[in-house]
């Protein structure tokens, strides 16, 4: 076992021990093991959501994107602080209810507003569906990274197995509070991690970032504006809309248990004004991929960029650090999917008779889609790289559902917007796995937007047409 | 000063949704050393930061009254 294994090891362990101080006994309260009690202030809070912003995608991904894409990459930077300009106003107005009625998934708020299991069911399953392979992302990303820093791919297997064997047992034992504990020292190491590989990466190799860009100016203008190609002013915008959208409605299952966590309006307000600044830290591995713009072999592999770089420049235990920070980015992010899945699982997909046996299932539920993710990570990682395209894509079907669900009136009923959720579903794997041609670049969760909100529309005048015009206040499920 | 303030938030919006359309800000160019579409996209982002706080520290929040501090 070479120097960046060990410091890599003793790392993963580092962040499971402060998973499990999160709580000192374990419960057996879902309310609890999920939000914390709702008693998160906006500190805490602040970490867990923060979590959600910086995930290997953003270690390795973002490195690669601005390799590969050059300032097309920063499509990712506003959309999630746009998106928190309107959750400033509904986020709070999610939480009240969500406090109110007892709440704690996506599905739950869903099932409530239109008095309808069907419509919580269908939102968990894609939900789960569509989430495995974001958790398997974390898990190969994780691989990916020990596999570049050591060169061997038993390691990387290793280190896999070892980090989700660590990120099951905390989040078994402590659940939202391990996940918020351990965000902490993620947030930490990975800001020191990505400062200290902004400085000394350009400076090794061009003598500086003002340099590194001056050199891509000269020899490379093309990857300093959006331009026509994969990454044209289409993607662009389309990517930053979609993204923004999904992240606004809460589309992404596993952001409900943070915002649901927080004790107060206040908390949740603070959070959304602070977090778009913090997000400006996803430009320091944009620079690197820059870097690697000017300093790696042409067609190199993108998420490979900034480990590849960071091997070039630093000492094996260094390195080791930095497989530290990429694991953290993987685990504790892993551990916010983990337990929103579990959650959907035992709340919204199968039922049980008594909050016991809803426990016990959620518990059961961690293992099983972790332990899923894991074998599929380590057997068939591309077998979920399809799924995957459509995790952003299907999971912005939801949009419809959700944002309507908003208002306190009943506009439409629960019929035409599953129509619209089917009909958008089906869109997006057409779009996605068929051989369209005429969309270009255009993100394509946005444009399957288009027919879902039709038929919702249409359902709706329907529905009132048959009704005889009635909009009724939500009742509760 | 409250729909002043929520209105300021539609700058930010607007101007990081038209980031490549902007002839100005797309090309290859460089400002404070950074590509011009990065620096353009830092300095909107904190805005919203900014224009944020204006609202939350400027204006009374109802909903607020009675509920636990944070």
């Amino acid at each position: 076992m070479n120097t960046t294994m060990v410091v890599t090891v003793i790392g993963l362990i580092v962040i499971a021990v402060l998973g499990f101080l999160g709580r000192r006994t374990p419960t057996n309260s879902m309310d609890e093991w999920t939000v914390g009690g709702r008693g998160f202030g906006a500190v805490t809070m602040w970490f867990l959501q923060a979590g959600e912003i910086y995930t290997t995608f953003t270690f390795l991904g973002m490195a690669g994107l601005a390799y590969e894409g050059g300032v097309g990459a920063l499509y990712a930077l506003p959309y999630v602080p746009l998106a928190f300009i309107g959750l400033y106003f509904l986020g709070p107005i999610v939480w009240r209810r969500a406090r109110d009625r007892g709440q704690l998934t996506m599905s739950d708020f869903l099932t409530d507003f239109y008095n309808s299991r069907w419509i919580g069911l269908v939102a968990a399953i894609c939900g789960v569906v569509f989430l495995l392979p974001y958790l398997q992302l974390q898990i190969t990303g994780l691989g990916l990274a020990v596999e570049l820093a050591t060169g061997s791919k038993s390691s990387s297997n290793f280190s896999m197995v070892v980090a989700f064997v660590l990120t099951v047992a905390f989040v078994l034992w402590a659940g939202i509070k391990g996940v918020a504990t351990t965000s902490y020292f993620k947030d930490a190491l990975m800001l020191v991690v990505l400062i200290v590989l902004v400085v000394a990466i350009p400076a090794h190799f061009h003598g500086g970032i003002g340099p590194t860009f001056t050199q891509v100016l000269h020899q490379h203008p093309d990857m300093l504006t959006v331009h026509s190609g994969t990454y044209d002013r289409g993607w662009f915008l389309s990517s930053m809309l979609a993204s923004t959208l999904g992240v606004l409605f809460l589309t992404l299952p596993h952001t409900w248990p943070p915002l649901l966590s927080a004790k107060s309006p206040r908390a949740v307000r603070r959070n959304y004004i602070f977090l778009p600044v913090y997000s400006v830290g996803l430009v320091l591995p944009m620079i690197i991929g820059f870097v690697g713009i000017m300093s790696l072999k042409p067609g190199s592999n993108d998420n490979a960029a900034l480990l590849t770089l960071a091997g070039q420049t630093f000492p094996d235990w260094f390195v080791g650090v930095v497989v530290v920070a990429t694991a953290a980015t993987a685990m504790v992010p892993a551990a916010g999917l983990i337990i929103g899945m579990a959650s959907l699982i035992s709340r919204n997909i199968i039922p049980t008779r008594s909050p016991r046996a809803q426990f016990g299932l959620n518990q059961g539920a961690v293992v099983v889609v972790t332990l899923l993710a894991l074998v599929l990570a380590i057997s068939r990682p591309d077998l979920l790289a399809n799924l995957l395209l459509l995790t952003y894509s299907g999971l912005d079907q939801l949009i419809p559902a959700i944002g309507l669900a908003l208002f306190v009136k009943r506009f439409v009923g629960v019929w035409p917007v599953l129509a619209g959720l089917v009909v958008g579903e089906a869109v997006v794997i057409w779009l996605t796995f068929g051989d369209v041609g005429f969309i270009g670049h255009i993100n394509v969760g946005i444009l399957a937007l288009i027919p879902n909100l039709v038929v919702v529309a249409i359902g709706g005048l329907i529905e009132r047409a048959v009704k005889g015009g009635v909009v009724t206040e939500a009742e509760p499920a | 000063m409250k729909k002043l303030y929520v209105g300021l938030l539609a700058l930010p919006a607007l101007a990081l949704c038209l980031t490549a359309f902007l002839p100005f800000v797309n090309k290859a160019t460089l400002w404070l050393g950074l590509p011009s579409v990065m620096t353009w996209s830092i300095i909107w982002v904190v805005l919203i930061t900014v224009f944020l706080a204006l609202l939350e520290w400027g204006t009374h929040h109802p909903e607020d009254d009675g509920e636990i501090s944070a």
